[in-house]
């Protein structure tokens, strides 16, 4: 891959369209010069295609975008700090005449919003569900979500995700987790967001 | 051991150190002393206790004893040990060992000519005979021990002996028997407040035997009041643990419950750990009962263990079977199979065969939900084998058996050994096995495309559910039983509208007894929880008592696994009891219903004919109902207009129906953590797109049924219940926006309600509390009874729970804007706040509304717990059969603001002009404005009207 003269974060920016018109115009003047990315373009606009005609991508799909987020230049993507709006287990909700019955979190990220329901209903035994959705405004697919585990004696965090789902055209997403407390990322091609100490009851 | 301490010479010589010398010098010492026989016989009694305590060690002990006293050649402490001993080899199921020992015994006592000490041994071999079966035998011991303790005048030994004889008659099927022995005990141990306690437990358990459940819980209690005075609180624990057992199967798991808990906790601060385990095991039973499979398994799982290490092998055993049936009741089934086998193999170890036979039948069943027919089959057979001899329980297992055959596809062999089944639960008359087995054999017709004779069986299974269902005691238990025959139901309509599409009466009259049957019959006066007239009270205590009695009877199909009771007794009579107590309480039940005013109690729903009759021109009535299609679970619907009706079946499956749900409480949450003035037009947007989604699945089949309704009744199932049926969406537009839109638990409610007459010169009440969360609450009540002449107001700190019930009495309206809570652990706990706290849906319950219209301003007062009967828990349910001629209420949380916008003009004006209906009219027309003005759903939507409108009715 670092032999490769057009990046794997190019292609997908030439695939999504969130190039500029200038840099999609020179990409595509060397691109018949590079047989590997031809197919690796190919392989990029399939499975955005895959994404976008299904809300809950298969797992070799969430595998594929895993991979293509590793080649990305850690250098490239933004951080993004995520500000929290709203959150349902603070207290009684201001304006209502009861309580929400599920538990709802609200996050500014970047220019988008990112709503979390975390619900057991309908999530199997013993595990909770965590229904999301970025504002559609914000950053493009192909995203990448991840709940990793968060160590209650240490704090540290665990190397393996214990749930993680890509973020379809719709914006929305599922993620099945036990109950802890956790830290979700959240990655695109030019941003990255860390949401540190979700707790899952 | 205490006395040691105080007596160096006594300790010296104790039970420990004697045993520890060579008998030699242990002799040497006894004679030195001159006391030999008094210090052996101390021996003997301190061995007596130490067997209680540590009967290893005992164990270990007492033949070194038994061989000094026979070296020091003293009779009584010869008698003594030996009889120790055999008390000791009881405890160890050592029973013929013990009996030889005893022999041993009587033979020394003999040979000294001491009868007392005759009487004594003769008392101690009633317990290993007894055990052995050698029930005859045991009885004569004892005669023959009563008639020398009397001649002796050991008059506290005559009544502990009359109380062992009552136990073994007991263990020998004789509880009538038992009673005699129990009552002459009674005169001879009022000295002994411990011993008269345990009499009367026994006394309890013998009346339990004989089916005379007022007694028993009389004795019951007694003993526990008895133990309370004696001091042991373990005793009274034990005993009200009984007491909760003799609830529960009496059909009264509320009860049971707390009786429960109070034990638990007697026990748990006796550092009681075994019986503690033992009582908490019980009351998961119970849990399971009613449904609460998850709670149980946690308790099971946390006790199984303390009663291993307890050595309670039989309480073991049985908690193994509940948890391995708790894990398959909540879908763990892997784990069901292998706690299962367990408990198998627990009860193989206890010689307890039908024990181990019913744990594998659990298996089978186990393995039949996990998909494993074979398997299942194989060990239905087994169990079937296992239980010759029992007719009820071999034709459980070939229920089992029978169904797993239809899974594998061996349709002729399944009808086959199903209607064996058949013909044994008609033969024996047992409602709930015939139920089951007529359900499973209709299902192998139907998937044998007789569709006659399957819906045949099918509707014979539903009169079968129904009398199990009129039995049972509690309304809540009633409402338990129905659910767990819903399928029965659901299958006998599906049957019908096979055999007949065109005829949808029959079918009708099926849906309608699973639709929130149990608030059709509170709304018509039932026993339970209205307040009867005191003429009524006394028939209703006896309607009440004889369910009790019928719920127990029943309750012994599942003796397999409760407590060892005595005997067969309670079964072996089934047939007869079961008749006479059914036919005791069908005349009990006959009086009551003369009575007039508790006739519709047990009054069957409302026909087609007559529900057509209640509709108006332009009304239609929707009734959802689920199927079985293909093996999966889907909704249709009976669609009934003023000219007719049809049937549209398969609209969605249930998978489906969920997943869009879900979609839709996302964008709803979504919504409500914005605020309406934060809910752009993409929320609003995602919003909307969920409800079309609904109504594509739900209304969408039906519409041009509906395309020219101007009322629209809805009788939602289960999952539709959650939804905001009047705001789903079709081609872009609101279904309350086409057509007026009530809801109503079932067709009969619903013409039941159009019945309730208001009020005459009824005045308007309006309550309002406010806090910093929703500071407009109170604003709202007091707009609205500016705008009502007459009408009461309480805001704020005068809004208490007392006044509102004061303030009801003969009100046209009740309005209460306030903070509610949906509680979904325990629906009856929802309620309001008032000012002095919750005014729960229990409380509610007792009040009556005299035909008012109600409207709850406040959060989720809407929602309702729907169980697997299809009926309702919540405070929708408890206005309704309070009295209430209509509900508007909210589906989630209100927004403080928006509520206050609806309500001041709709319930203010439409009351004033027009009654309830106007009040229903108008917040409809509110609420299409707020939608045509782009509002998100959230925040009109949540409010949804049971009872009907002026306009909709067109008058």
């Amino acid at each position: 891959m670092a032999s490769d003269r057009i990046s794997m974060e190019e292609l997908i920016g030439l695939a999504t369209g969130e190039m500029s018109q200038a840099d999609a115009a020179r990409l595509l003047t060397v691109l018949p010069s590079d047989p590997g990315a031809i197919d690796r373009l190919a392989d990029v606009r399939a499975a955005l295609d895959a994404i976008r005609a299904s809300q809950t991508p298969r797992v070799e799909l969430v595998d594929r975008v895993k991979a293509w987020m590793t080649t990305l230049q850690p250098a490239s993507a933004a951080d993004v700090i995520a500000e929290l709006l709203f959150d349902s287990a603070a207290g009684p909700v201001s304006g209502y005449r009861g309580a929400l019955a599920e538990r709802h979190v609200m996050y500014r990220v970047g220019d988008a919003e990112l709503d979390l329901q975390i619900t057991a209903e309908s999530a199997p035994e013993g595990m909770c569900r965590i229904v999301g959705q970025l504002d559609a405004q914000g950053p493009t697919v192909p995203s990448m979500v991840e709940l990793f585990a968060l160590d209650a004696t240490t704090g540290s965090t665990a190397s393996e995700p214990s749930a993680r789902a890509v973020i379809g055209v719709t914006g929305g997403f599922t993620l099945l987790a036990p109950a802890g407390r956790y830290e979700l990322h959240l990655s695109w091609p030019r941003g990255r967001c860390v949401i540190d100490e979700l707790d899952v009851p | 051991m205490s006395d040691s301490k105080h007596n160096p010479e006594a300790d010296a010589l104790s039970l420990e150190r004697l045993a520890s010398l060579s008998t030699d010098d242990a002799i040497a010492i006894l004679h030195a002393g001159g006391r030999a026989e008094s210090t052996l016989v101390a021996a003997a009694a301190e061995a007596e206790q130490l067997i209680m305590r540590e009967l290893p060690r005992g164990l270990a002990l007492i033949p070194t004893m038994i061989g000094l006293a026979d070296a020091a050649r003293l009779s009584l402490p010869r008698m003594r040990f030996r009889r120790v001993w055999a008390q000791a080899l009881c405890y160890a199921n050592r029973m013929e060992e013990a009996l030889i020992s005893l022999a041993e015994a009587t033979h020394i006592a003999d040979a000294a000519g001491d009868g007392l000490e005759r009487a004594r041994i003769k008392t101690t071999s009633l317990h290993a005979l007894a055990r052995l079966g050698r029930y005859a035998d045991a009885i004569a011991a004892g005669e023959e021990a009563c008639t020398a303790f009397e001649q002796h005048g050991e008059h506290e030994m005559v009544g502990r002996t009359n109380n062992n004889l009552g136990v073994v008659r007991r263990m020998s099927d004789d509880p009538a028997g038992a009673l005699k022995h129990f009552e002459r005990a009674a005169l001879f141990v009022t000295a002994n407040p411990m011993l008269a306690a345990q009499l009367n437990s026994n006394r309890a358990e013998a009346y339990l035997d004989l089916g005379r459940l007022a007694e028993a819980e009389q004795s019951f209690i007694q003993a526990r009041d008895g133990f309370t005075r004696a001091q042991m609180e373990n005793g009274a624990a034990i005993v009200e643990g009984n007491l909760a057992d003799l609830a529960a199967r009496q059909g009264k798991p509320h009860i049971a419950l707390q009786r429960f808990e109070r034990a638990l906790r007697a026990l748990e601060s006796a550092s009681a750990s075994g019986d503690a385990a033992r009582l908490e095991a019980e009351q998961a039973e119970v849990l399971s009962l009613i449904g609460l499979h998850t709670s149980s398994e946690r308790s099971l799982r946390r006790v199984v263990p303390v009663l291993q290490q307890s050595g309670l092998r039989w309480e073991h055993a049985r908690a193994l079977a509940a948890l391995g049936r708790a894990e398959m009741a909540i879908g763990q089934l892997d784990e069901a199979q292998s706690t299962l086998a367990q408990a198998k193999d627990a009860f193989d170890a206890l010689t307890h065969a039908t024990g181990a036979a019913r744990a594998t039948l659990a298996r089978a069943e186990s393995m039949l939900l996990a998909g494993d027919a074979a398997g299942a089959m194989r060990a239905a057979d087994a169990a079937a084998d296992a239980m010759r001899g029992r007719p009820v329980d071999r034709a459980r297992a070939l229920l089992v058996s029978g169904v797993a055959m239809t899974a594998a596809g061996e349709l002729s062999a399944a009808e086959q050994v199903l209607s064996d089944v058949v013909q044994t639960a008609t033969s024996l008359d047992i409602a709930p096995l015939l139920a089951a087995a007529l359900h499973a054999r209709g299902r192998v017709r139907a998937q044998r495309h007789d569709t006659a004779a399957a819906a045949t069986d099918l509707v014979a299974a539903v009169h079968a559910a129904e009398r199990v269902r009129g039995m049972l005691q509690a309304e809540r238990f009633r409402t338990a039983a129905l659910g767990e025959h819903a399928r029965v139901y659901e299958d006998a309509a599906s049957a019908l509208l096979d055999r007949n599409d065109s005829d949808l009466a029959p079918a009708l009259d099926i849906i309608e007894r699973v639709k929130a049957r149990s608030t059709l019959e509170l709304m018509s006066g039932a026993a339970e929880e209205a307040s009867p007239d005191q003429a009524d009270a006394r028939v209703l205590a006896d309607v009440e008592s004889k369910r009790a009695a019928l719920n127990a009877v029943y309750s012994t199909l599942d003796d397999g696994f409760a407590k060892p009771r005595a005997s067969s007794h309670a079964t072996a009579n089934w047939s007869e009891r079961i008749s006479t107590a059914e036919r005791e309480l069908e005349d009990v039940e006959r009086r009551l219903a003369a009575s007039g005013r508790f006739s519709g109690a047990f009054a069957a729903p409302i026909s087609l004919d007559a529900v057509r009759a209640t509709l108006d021109e332009g009304t239609v009535l929707i009734e959802y109902f689920a199927e079985q299609r293909n093996r999966a679970a889907t909704l249709s619907a009976i669609v009934i207009g003023s000219s007719g009706a049809t049937v549209r079946r398969e609209l969605c499956e249930a998978g489906a129906l969920a997943d869009a749900a879900a979609a839709w409480r996302f964008q709803l949450s979504r919504a409500l953590a914005r605020g309406p003035a934060a809910c752009n037009a993409r929320v609003t947007q995602g919003a909307d797109e969920r409800l079309e989604a609904l109504g594509h699945l739900v209304l969408a089949p039906l519409e041009r049924d509906i395309r020219d309704a101007r009322q629209v009744i809805i009788v939602p199932h289960g999952l539709l219940w959650s939804l905001p049926m009047h705001a789903l969406r079709l081609n872009a537009t609101p279904l309350l926006a086409r057509s007026a839109v009530s809801i109503t638990p079932s067709a009969s409610i619903a013409a039941r309600l159009r019945d309730v007459a208001a009020p005459t010169n009824a005045h308007a009440v309006c309550f309002g509390v406010s806090d910093e969360h929703s500071p407009r609450t109170e604003q709202e009540a007091a707009a609205i009874a500016a705008r009502i002449p007459g009408a009461l107001c309480k805001l704020g700190t005068a809004a208490r729970c007392d006044a509102l019930r004061l303030a009801i009495q003969g009100a046209g309206l009740l309005h209460v804007a306030a903070h509610a809570r949906f509680v979904p652990a325990a629906p009856q706990a929802s309620g309001l706040r008032l000012a002095d706290g919750w005014l729960t849906a229990a409380d509610v319950l007792r009040m009556r509304l005299s035909g008012a219209g109600v409207v709850l301003s406040a959060c989720d007062s809407g929602r309702s717990g729907v169980d697997a009967s299809n009926d309702l828990l919540g405070l929708i349910r408890a206005f309704l059969v309070a009295g209430a001629r209509g509900v508007v209420s909210s589906l989630w949380p209100l927004h403080d603001e928006t509520a206050l916008k609806i309500m001041v003009e709709s319930v203010g004006l439409g009351y004033a002009t027009s009654g309830f209906p106007g009040v229903i009219d108008r917040v409809r027309d509110a609420q299409i404005e707020q939608a045509n003005a782009g509002v998100h759903p959230a925040f009109w939507a949540p409010l949804f009207t049971i009872g009907v409108g002026r306009k909709a009715v067109g008058s």
